[in-house]
């Protein structure tokens, strides 16, 4: 390597390396905070379990209507030529731009009780929305959905369309030529996005604080003790969440490598 | 078999058609054209995955231009074999049949029929990207071919393959045309393909169908010069022959010749030769280049200076001089074929 190569390779790792100190660093003083005992106190905490119990219940139930309803979106993005399709795919990352307790306000003024759709789902059909479980799988979709639908949508392109004429050369309408071709050829795709789609609504704290404050989730408890009684009082809770989390991801995530490995081979 | 009638496609800065294509029973036809002239976008047509502004395709006498791919009883194989990747070359081959719902006895049956006729058999539990280019292209016929069709469509079936491979791949599809009795639609734009395997061929350049007939035909009279060009027929050239004779009269000047043969306005020339010096019976002319053929008959490409038509010269040992940029044409034995 010349000096000027190895001058930038330099300046390079440095800058990335900061970057990094400072997105993991923080990370490690919580799992190493003390007292040690910070994760014990966490898990005899009946509270967070089930806050973290509702928390991974909603991600996974959100995540799973993403890839239901994103997959079909991201289908017709991937394949069809259409006017207007920049207009729909700014909306759909719209949700990524707006500030989430605004996502929560914009959700209540549908589905309060009063509202458009929370007058039908609460007051006819008794589906409670607001402060319930549904508000938080929704506030949850909401910010994740377009992450499913941009992870899938990638995952499309990388299917040749030829593959689905070749199918309906061979005797299958267009449903099922994406039914038996494009859908096994784009799982890796789909379980990447849930993945994500599943992480993001963990981490969602805003929107879920306006539309369903109870039953709480992990991060809306952690904010509750942390107001309440500090970073002393937040800390276990908080070392213990971030702890299944990141053991959670790295299973989902050595699970989806393992099936995408076994797709291709 | 294949109808085509005033088929049109447009396109912003494209225009395919108008088509009229007529294709016997049986036929091998090679629709030969450069890139870019319109091939592809006529076998999606034909397919039924591309609509068109107008035209008519019917197959064996009926009318399928508004049926969907399926219905049209074309077998089609795309240039990249698209094997579905998640399939093991068995459920590839057996696609068609499962779809169809026929028995797992009869799919086996059928898929071991087919993978002993394109020599594919030990391959048949291997995923797609775990066998090499050859077998991909005959497992993509046989999969193609597993419900039987009377008509297959091949889209660039021999691209990008290595000359071997190549050879025996054009020997296989010969075969399997003469035993399956298919009417085979082939298209490429590789010369040797067309020439070594069509029956009849079609020309097809910047989105207009130039020429069509029996093989040997349109390689030794092309209509046109667009048509001797995209064949790289040599030596095509459109003229009259003199009142003496003795002479061809092109556009701008003319050439003498020693024999003509035939009537018409378009004639290919031969025993053209280098002379050392410059006579009655030679034209001076542009040294443009050398090259050799892939038979190793090497042959001087050069332009007239008169006429500005380009001819290729067939050599002898003796190549002109490595700096040469001038030599005369010698047509002392020169002969042209009118048509």
């Amino acid at each position: 390597m010349t000096a000027k190569a190895w001058g930038m390779t330099i300046l390079f790792a440095l800058l990335s390396a900061f970057l990094l100190a400072f997105l993991v660093g923080p990370l490690i003083a919580v799992l190493l905070a003390r007292p040690h005992d910070a994760f014990v106190l966490g898990m005899r905490d009946h509270e967070l379990w089930s806050a973290i119990g509702v928390s991974f219940g909603c991600a996974a139930i959100a995540a799973l209507l993403g890839a239901l309803f994103g997959t079909p979106l991201a289908y017709v993005l991937a394949r069809y030529s259409f006017r207007g399709k920049r207009l729909v795919r700014a909306l759909i990352n719209l949700p990524l731009v707006v500030p989430h307790p605004i996502a929560g306000i914009a959700l209540l003024m549908v589905f309060a009780r009063h509202r458009l759709l929370g007058s039908i789902l609460d007051g006819r059909l008794g589906i409670e929305i607001v402060g319930a479980i549904p508000g938080v799988v929704m506030a949850m979709l909401f910010v994740s959905a377009p992450l499913v639908v941009r992870t899938v949508e990638e995952g499309i392109h990388g299917v040749s369309p030829r593959l689905e004429q070749v199918a309906e050369s061979l005797g299958v309408g267009p449903l099922r030529a994406f039914i038996h071709v494009t859908l096994p050829n784009i799982r890796p795709a789909i379980a990447a996005g849930f993945i994500i789609g599943f992480a993001r609504g963990i981490s969602e704290f805003g929107s879920i604080a306006v539309i369903a404050y109870f039953p709480r989730t992990a991060p809306v408890l952690i904010w509750d003790r942390f107001s309440s009684w500090g970073l002393k009082g937040a800390l276990p809770a908080a070392a213990l969440l971030l702890a299944i989390s990141l053991i959670v991801f790295l299973l989902l995530t050595v699970l989806e490598a393992r099936t995408s490995r076994h797709d291709t081979h | 078999m294949i109808h085509i009638e005033d088929m049109r496609l447009e396109v912003p800065g494209f225009t395919l058609g108008p088509i009229n294509l007529e294709i016997d029973e049986g036929q091998y036809f090679v629709l030969c054209g450069p890139s870019g002239s319109g091939k592809t976008s006529l076998v999606e047509w034909t397919a039924g995955f591309r609509p068109a502004q107008s035209g008519r395709l019917l197959v064996g006498g009926t009318d399928v231009t508004a049926m969907r791919p399926a219905e049209r009883k074309l077998a089609l194989v795309f240039q990249d074999s698209a094997l579905f990747p998640h399939l093991s070359v068995r459920d590839n081959i057996g696609f068609s049949l499962r779809m169809a719902k026929h028995s797992p006895d009869q799919i086996r049956r059928r898929v071991d029929e087919l993978t002993e006729l394109l020599r594919i058999g030990h391959r048949l539990d291997a995923l797609p990207n775990r066998i090499s280019g050859g077998e991909a292209r005959r497992a993509a016929l046989a999969r193609a071919l597993a419900l039987p069709k009377p008509v297959l469509l091949l889209d660039e079936p021999l691209s990008s393959v290595d000359p071997a491979l190549h050879r025996d791949l054009r020997r296989e599809l010969a075969q399997l045309h003469r035993h399956l009795g298919l009417t085979v639609i082939h298209i490429t734009h590789s010369i040797a393909e067309a020439r070594s395997l069509a029956t009849e061929i079609g020309v097809l350049v910047s989105g207009a169908l130039e020429q069509t007939g029996p093989t040997a035909d349109v390689f030794e009279r092309p209509d046109n010069a667009v048509v001797a060009r995209a064949l790289t027929v040599p030596n095509f050239v459109e003229g009259r022959i003199g009142p003496d004779g003795q002479s061809l009269e092109l556009e701008q000047g003319s050439i003498p010749i020693a024999s003509g043969r035939g009537e018409g306005k378009r004639a290919r020339l031969f025993d053209l030769k280098l002379a050392e010096t410059a006579g009655a019976l030679t034209r001076d002319a542009e040294l443009l280049g050398t090259e050799i053929d892939e038979r190793g008959r090497p042959s001087a490409w050069v332009r007239l200076r008169e006429s500005g038509i380009e001819l290729e010269i067939e050599l002898d040992e003796t190549l002109p001089a490595r700096d040469a940029r001038s030599v005369h044409i010698d047509f002392s034995e020169s002969r042209a074929e009118f048509y």
